[in-house]
């Protein structure tokens, strides 16, 4: 008779553990509006209004073209109902300076993603370098 | 004892450690191998490989999670393994309750059952795809489950496990007025926990596992079940290893559980397979 | 006392086990059997061929190329692998340090399915990153990468060498089984009369667990005769048809190429040959399959 709790407790967990793997990710996505926001400095580390900035969903095999918006005065963007979890970041300015790109991975898709540092817009000098 | 003895044993014993250790280490390195670059950053095709992750991350698992349908893939597994334990439970402690009894076709009916495990799935694939077209059932989880639903060893599980039931405690308390079912379910049944056990390990484990017959009969590709779409995603995706093994990591993680954590259930099932084979 | 059993109950409950074996072994046999005489159309009567399908299975090099491969599996793969589960099954017996940890983990890769050792293999002996050729270069044997799948040389052994991998560990608790029901007294009065650990072995322990490896190599055999996953997902048959076994072969034929009847023709002569490769088997070791032991 020992057996048999000892199985239903591991059975018990395993589908536990499989409704998770597969709720969490379903349940964030509902939850999530898809907002990616970040913010673009210049070499300074002050905000930049006016540039643009593009993100490029990166799939297995190819870049797609993206979305580009506008920096506000405060230098922050947001794209809005994202659905990627790959994706790469640039932007540029008009007044010829570009940032490089980066490229930023997320657990869920449809989830909400703040950009851990800001994007810096360089001149193209020190993009070269890169 | 002798000096020189007591020397010879110790040298045997070390030579025995230094071979297990080395057939350990055989085994272990290839599972690690693959646990490792499923949760590596770096470029793979980088040389020399790495013995430890570089820049671990768990992005391949989501990769996978999300390149493909494989929560659905994950679901047919657990539905289609769910019918064949039940199945299994039920079909194989009826099967072996009536053959606690002695009638005339007994031993015919046991050599049958034993002989059909001379007859292995796979010459039985072609006449089986033909049966589940036939019967309407290609492309669903009922057909997955189909060949799986009873099997032989299983029933000689619970036969040994009802076998060394008092004949008394039967017989009192069918003069008690118990209907047969009420044996099997109130009598049998609890004192067969261990039996149980392997059953369901046992069907649960051939059932995950199973891939010629889902690739036999599978259609769509939402119907896949995760062995299945395990090969599909190499010829998907090429020079994608991390999420490859990813995938690996996450197929093969549930039967390693099951296996550790129920060991002795899981031996002993093999061991009546093996002897009644 | 003596009660009547009822019939029609003992009927049903056997009803629903008998009839998943009757649909998926008894009548797939008797079925591949007619099967094999007619010429299968996916649409519309099949025709009768009669024996034609046989003939064109000998003249089949194929045929004979997979036939070729499940033997040697069989002759060269079983008893490498029951060698080497006997050694580790003899050295895991002993009351060493350790022992439930070898035991778990040489048992380990049994049952992790198929399709992912392959695919673990696979990588493990790629020619580029493959860690066997990382090791074979460190080491200094080679200069380049092997490729060991592609080569037909290498192919089939690598793959009888992943099934190994796979099995010994199965194998190995077998022999565990057997040697446990050997009586420690037979054992202790050999040491008392001072036979060494090899001697012992070989005089005692390994004439009494005869029956054990048999059973082992009757399963071998069987398992060379049903290899499907792993060599599908490793080499799928490849190079050419150096790895392809006698049920790749027949898979391929019937859902690749639609020939039913001829696959189901090859699978006759595959069930035939595996009937009587046990049955010889059998006899020649004196009858000792099942014979043996009741573990139970």
């Amino acid at each position: 008779m020992k057996k048999f709790p000892e199985i239903n407790f591991n059975i018990v967990l395993l589908i536990l553990a499989v409704l998770i793997a597969i709720g969490l990710p379903a349940w964030k996505e509902i939850q999530g509006t898809g907002e990616i926001r970040g913010q673009v400095v210049d070499t300074e580390g002050d905000p930049v209004a006016n540039a643009q900035v593009r993100i490029r969903e990166k799939t297995l095999n190819l870049i797609k073209d993206g979305q580009i918006v506008t920096t506000d005065r405060n230098g922050t963007f947001v794209f809005t109902e994202m659905e990627m979890i790959e994706f790469i970041i640039d932007a540029s300015h008009p007044n010829g300076t570009a940032s490089v790109e980066n490229r930023y991975h997320t657990y869920f898709s449809g989830q909400d993603f703040e950009l851990p540092e800001p994007v810096v817009l360089l001149p193209e000098s020190e993009r070269d370098n890169e | 004892m002798s000096k020189s003895k007591s020397r010879q044993e110790l040298v045997g014993k070390i030579l025995a450690q230094v071979v297990l250790i080395a057939a350990t280490a055989v085994i272990i390195v290839p599972l690690y191998w693959v646990f490792k670059t499923s949760l590596t950053g770096e470029n793979l095709y980088s040389y020399p490989p790495s013995p430890f992750p570089v820049n671990p991350h768990l992005f391949n698992f989501v990769d996978v999670f999300y390149w493909i349908p494989f929560a659905r893939f994950a679901l047919n597994s657990v539905i289609v393994s769910g019918i064949v334990v039940f199945a299994n439970l039920l079909f194989n402690s009826m099967a072996a309750m009536a053959l606690t009894y002695d009638f005339k076709l007994k031993s015919i009916v046991i050599t049958m059952y034993l002989s059909s495990m001379m007859i292995p799935f796979q010459t039985a694939i072609i006449p089986a795809f033909l049966l589940t077209r036939e019967l309407g059932l290609l492309n669903s989880h009922l057909g997955l489950a189909m060949p799986l639903l009873a099997t032989i060893v299983n029933i000689f599980v619970f036969k040994s496990s009802f076998d060394a039931v008092p004949k008394s405690i039967i017989d009192s308390s069918r003069i008690d007025g118990l209907s047969e079912w009420r044996i099997l379910d109130k009598i049998y049944l609890p004192l067969a926990g261990p039996a149980i056990a392997t059953n369901i390990i046992l069907a649960f484990v051939w059932s995950w596992n199973n891939f010629i017959w889902p690739l036999i009969i599978v259609r769509d590709e939402e119907m896949q079940t995760l062995p299945l779409a395990l090969s599909r995603f190499l010829s998907y995706f090429e020079d994608t290893s991390g999420q490859l093994y990813a995938f690996v990591v996450l197929v093969a993680i549930p039967v390693i559980l099951v296996f550790l954590a129920n060991q002795k259930s899981f031996v002993k099932g093999i061991l009546a397979g093996a002897v009644k084979g | 006392m003596k009660h009547k059993h009822p019939r029609g109950l003992i009927a049903l409950y056997l009803l629903p086990s008998i009839a998943v074996l009757f649909l998926y072994r008894w009548l797939p046999v008797m079925w591949n059997f007619f099967l094999s005489f007619q010429n299968w159309k996916p649409i519309g009567e099949n025709e009768w061929i009669g024996l034609k399908s046989y003939q064109t299975i000998i003249a089949d090099p194929v045929f004979w190329e997979s036939l070729e491969n499940t033997l040697i599996y069989f002759f060269i793969g079983t008893p490498i692998a029951i060698a080497l589960a006997l050694l580790l099954g003899l050295l895991v017996n002993e009351p060493i340090r350790g022992r439930n940890f070898y035991r778990t983990v040489i048992f380990l890769p049994y049952p992790i399915t198929p399709v992912a050792i392959g695919l673990i293999w696979k990588w493990m002996l790629n020619d580029r990153v493959g860690l066997v050729n990382h090791i074979l270069r460190s080491l200094g044997l080679i200069e380049n990468g092997i490729p060991f799948l592609q080569s037909f040389q290498f192919a089939l052994p690598s793959v009888i060498g992943t099934t190994i991998w796979q099995v010994v560990g199965y194998f190995m608790i077998l022999v565990l089984a057997g040697l446990q029901t050997i009586p420690t007294s037979l054992n202790d009065a050999a040491l008392i009369d001072g036979a060494g650990t090899i001697r012992r072995t070989w005089s005692i322990t390994l004439p009494l667990i005869k029956s054990t490896l048999f059973l082992c190599f009757i399963i071998g055999i069987i398992n060379s005769f049903t290899v499907f996953d792993m060599v599908y997902v490793m080499t799928n048959g490849g190079p050419g048809h150096a790895t392809e076994f006698l049920v790749t072969y027949i898979y391929r034929n019937a859902f690749e190429f639609s020939r039913l009847g001829y696959s189901a023709a090859m699978t006759v002569v595959m069930f035939i040959v595996l009937l009587a490769v046990t049955f010889l088997s059998n006899r020649l070791s004196g009858g000792e399959a099942g014979g043996g032991r009741n573990y139970e």
